[in-house]
């Protein structure tokens, strides 16, 4: 008896080490070839964007340490991420990478971006960690990157990865053949606002391809770097149709639409300004909900097509992915005005 | 320069910043040209866009830059004077690092423009106060009230730099790094209100006690045995001269190498006395100013900030200036 | 004017002593010489005189009046001081320069008047400096620099002038220059406290004098009596011969032999 039990328990073993010795290797956005070793039990998330495609596939019970991006505190997390994930105190990090800190959480990946790989990669691969870079800038990248996590997350992962590049095939090949429809001296022009009333975005931002894809045009698509800052008079030059606020920062519809020198500009005259929803991801960043950000959009762009139902398709999206029920109030954000 | 003449070269210069503020009201990005604008504000039922345009957002924002230009460079005159040194910068005693930590903290915090104005205004009155307070006790020497000022600035500078360093690089760096850069986009009438009402009185009481200020060039000893308080008097013109620097960062931003610069181009034109100086500064200040500001909003479709402006233009100006100062006196003293 | 100095001590602050018990009368009218080694009190004891240190024990009065009792604004309207080291570091006109020794006449926002720009030109001219009152000070020789310097102590109104060391970098022509005019004032009635550490000056140019050492005054009297081998033995430890020339003029000249102490230092 005693033997039996001691070959089954060596048998059982000698199983589970052939299991663990399974890898996958994949390349990631900088054409390194990394090595994961299955299963993937403890991710540390310092790509502040990353950490949303864990949870969109499935993995975020997985996450040991999580930036997030725009939440630098836990005062600052909206109430529907700390909703989403309950562990959130413990889970958020800030600021540079603490090697010792991923170390003693036990990691066995690290997702870091081109700015915090270098910190970060050296010292975990000497203890045998694998970091993988990512960096989505454009709705390609964004269904790359939840297939390439897809393919290291395990079998549950992979499926969601695939279901979201379907999503996302369908809703921009939709918009795009309604886009075309319109000829492109009728697009609607439309403005970006940062955080600011002077700050818009420039040319060679996500936010000027999600209104591209949506069938918009972006008035400050010659604009280079980042967010730039300008001024009432050129806002006037560039007589936009639509005003689109980010859905992160302090600038209202209302600081618009209710301020005496906003008046002059088409797009207030016509109450064609709208301010972005957020439930917790930000829909103008590479995340997967900037699905929904193409659909919204094209809803404010084009009132009468209404090619999707946004607020069903939000309610749908946030339970599929995050697990997260849309209260009505957050359903209805979506709706355009 | 026979009294005819000089009276001639101030008519000009205080002209100059009149003239160019009010060009500079036809200027810009929006319209057809200098000729519509002109048409659209004096005639009636012409482009309403246009007139709402320069009399709302071009008008308050030429004039913030009359003032800011007048305030920083006259500061930096009687400051250059009550240093006895050519090289003092209206920066210098610590009020624009004060100021600047101010605003960014605001930003950080709130991001209501107004409470970055109050912020920067109240941190640089802060920084103006350490700095009398301990350099007082030191004896209120200007070497004294310098190397605090000194210490003052780096201890701001470094909460600026933590500042920096917690903000969220989406929302809040941005909005402080372009802050720190200067301009005056977000001039408006609502806002002007503080910035006139200090500058009025602030370049008021400069312009006043102006032939007084001379004294303050000489050393301690001799300008005590003409019978002046000097201790006094310095402070005084340290508080007037910071608050009018405090109010224009507060409004401005961070701009460079206006107090610098034009000081000393006004002195080339009409000579140290600060009866003159004074007025010579303020309107050279003014009218530089407005053309740089007019410069920054219509050149590019993004507005260029103010600071970078001035240190493309200060800092070769300041170098012709010194080698012209250097040749005239025959090589370096 | 009349200025006396009356049981003067002086210590800096968390110093030493400078000045022990000086007593000392100046005009009314002519120059009165301070003779003394380095480090012997005279500029502390022009500091004392022109009221810009406070003694820390005796008096210093004009015309009678105590300086305690003046606000500054009147004391400068009586003193005048051209200190040692004259800092300008922006280059000022004659006039203008002149014209800063109105200040005690200027009020606080306001600028010197008609009245004040007469005072400035009569005390450019009087010194005799009227062709140059719009050059720079840049471009004016030492003699001159110092000649402004006197004047603007008129302008003050100043009938009495204290001046530390005037011509200690001036050539001899410029000295020349500088103490005739300093002569033709003194004559005309103002009184003059001059610092120097050249003894052949006072016997030139001073009526009185006064020697100082280690802060305390040895001899004092008419210069031409005054001025004696003993008494600069007494004040720069050193032997001097005075000579007389052929045509009457005398001069102070230092003898080889070895000094006798080295002269003491009061920091």
């Amino acid at each position: 008896m005693k033997e039996t039990a001691w070959l089954v328990a060596t048998l059982v073993v000698a199983l589970a080490l052939a299991a663990a010795a399974q890898t996958v290797t994949v390349t990631d956005t900088t054409g390194h070839a990394v090595t994961v070793e299955q299963p993937v039990e403890r991710i540390a998330s310092a790509y502040g964007i990353g950490t949303y495609y864990v949870y969109a596939l499935g993995a975020g019970d997985r996450l040991v340490a999580a930036w997030f991006v725009g939440v630098k505190s836990a005062a600052q997390a909206p109430a529907s991420l700390r909703a989403m994930e309950p562990r959130l105190d413990t889970l958020l990090r800030a600021g540079d990478p603490n090697v010792e800190d991923l170390a003693a959480q036990g990691t066995d990946l690290v997702l870091a971006d081109a700015a915090q790989y270098a910190a970060v990669a050296g010292p975990m691969s000497d203890l045998g960690v694998p970091t993988l870079i990512l960096g989505p800038e454009t709705a390609q990248g964004v269904v790359d990157t939840a297939l390439l996590l897809g393919a290291i997350l395990g079998e549950e992962a992979q499926a969601r990865a695939d279901a979201l590049a379907a999503e996302f095939t369908r809703v921009y090949g939709k918009a795009a053949v309604a886009a075309t429809a319109t000829p492109a001296g009728s697009r609607p022009r439309v403005l970006f606002l940062g955080t600011s009333l002077s700050s818009v975005a420039s040319g060679a931002m996500y936010q000027t391809q999600l209104i591209e894809a949506a069938g918009g045009v972006s008035v400050s698509a010659d604009l280079v770097g980042s967010w730039n800052t300008v001024n009432l008079e050129q806002v006037l030059v560039w007589s936009p149709d639509v005003i689109v606020i980010a859905p992160y920062g302090n600038v209202t519809v209302e600081s618009i639409t209710e301020s005496a020198d906003w008046q002059s500009v088409r797009a207030v005259r016509a109450r064609r300004v709208f301010k972005m929803p957020r439930v917790f991801g930000t829909m103008d960043t590479p995340l997967p909900e900037s699905l929904l950000g193409v659909e919204w959009l094209t809803a404010a762009l084009y009132p009468d097509r209404a090619l999707f139902d946004v607020r069903s398709d939000a309610i749908a999206f946030y339970q599929a992915y995050y697990g997260y029920a849309l209260s009505t109030e957050e359903a209805d954000a979506f709706l355009v005005p | 320069m026979t009294p005819a003449r000089r009276r001639a070269l101030s008519i000009a210069l205080l002209s100059l910043p009149v003239a160019l503020a009010f060009a500079a009201l036809f200027v810009g990005r929006y319209g057809n040209g200098v000729g519509a604008a002109f048409h659209s504000v004096f005639s009636a039922g012409a482009d309403e866009t246009l007139r709402a345009l320069i009399l709302r957002v071009r008008l308050p924002r030429t004039l913030a830059a009359l003032f800011v230009g007048a305030n920083l460079s006259v500061a930096g005159a009687v400051l250059q004077g009550l240093f006895r040194n050519p090289l003092v910068d209206s920066r210098i005693l610590g009020v624009s690092s004060g100021a600047a930590f101010g605003a960014c903290l605001a930003i950080l915090l709130t991001g209501s423009a107004l409470a970055v104005q109050v912020s920067a205004f109240a941190f640089a009155l802060l920084a103006v106060a350490v700095v009398l307070a301990v350099g007082w006790r030191l004896g209120a020497t200007p070497l004294a009230l310098l190397l605090v000022g000194i210490a003052v600035s780096a201890f701001f500078d470094a909460l600026l730099g933590l500042v920096k360093y917690v903000a969220d690089p989406l929302s809040k760096l941005p909005a402080i790094t372009y802050w720190l850069l200067g301009g005056l986009h977000a001039s408006r009438w609502s806002n002007l209100v503080p910035l006139v009402a200090i500058s009025g009185t602030g370049l008021g009481i400069l312009f006043l006690i102006r032939w007084r200020l001379n004294v303050l060039t000489l050393n301690d000893e001799e300008a005590a045995s003409l019978g002046v308080r000097v201790r006094a008097l310095r402070i005084s013109v340290v508080v007037v001269a910071s608050l009018l620097v405090a109010t224009s960062v507060a409004q401005a931003g961070m701009i460079g190498w206006i107090g610098l610069v034009i000081p000393h181009v006004a002195r080339a034109w009409v000579g140290s006395d600060h009866v003159h100086l004074v007025p010579a500064s303020a309107a050279l200040g003014g009218a530089v100013l407005v053309v740089l500001d007019t410069i920054a909003r219509t050149a590019l479709p993004g507005e260029i900030p103010l600071g970078i402006l001035t240190g493309l233009l200060g800092v070769p100006a300041f170098v012709l200036l010194l080698v012209g100062y250097v040749r005239a006196r025959g090589g370096t003293r | 004017m009349k200025l006396e100095a009356r049981d003067l001590s002086y210590a800096y602050p968390h110093g030493p002593p400078c000045l022990h018990g000086v007593s000392l009368a100046a005009g009314p009218e002519g120059v009165t010489f301070l003779l003394g080694a380095n480090g012997s009190g005279k500029s502390t004891l022009l500091a004392c005189l022109a009221g810009t240190r406070t003694p820390t024990a005796g008096d210093v009065r004009i015309d009678g009046i105590s300086l305690r009792s003046l606000i500054p604004r009147e004391r400068a309207k009586r003193i005048g001081v051209v200190p040692q080291f004259p800092d300008a570091a922006f280059a000022y006109s004659v006039e203008d320069t002149v014209g800063l020794g109105r200040a005690p006449y200027v009020g606080l926002f306001s600028r010197p008047g008609r009245e004040d720009r007469r005072v400035v030109e009569r005390a450019i001219e009087s010194v005799g400096l009227g062709r140059l009152r719009h050059r720079s000070m840049a471009h004016l020789s030492g003699g001159e620099r110092q000649l402004v310097w006197i004047a603007r102590g008129l302008a003050q109104g100043a009938g009495c002038l204290l001046l530390d060391e005037p011509t200690a970098h001036l050539d001899p022509c410029h000295e020349q220059d500088v103490f005739a005019a300093v002569g033709e004032l003194a004559a005309g009635g103002a009184t003059f406290v001059v610092a120097s550490h050249h003894p052949e000056t006072a016997l030139l140019y001073g009526t009185h004098v006064a020697f100082l050492r280690d802060g305390t005054v040895v001899r004092s009297g008419p210069a031409q009596e005054a001025i004696t081998p003993d008494a600069l033995l007494q004040a720069y430890g050193m032997e001097f011969a005075i000579l007389t020339g052929l045509a009457g003029e005398r001069a102070v000249v230092p003898t080889r032999t070895a000094r006798q102490e080295p002269p003491s230092v009061s920091a």
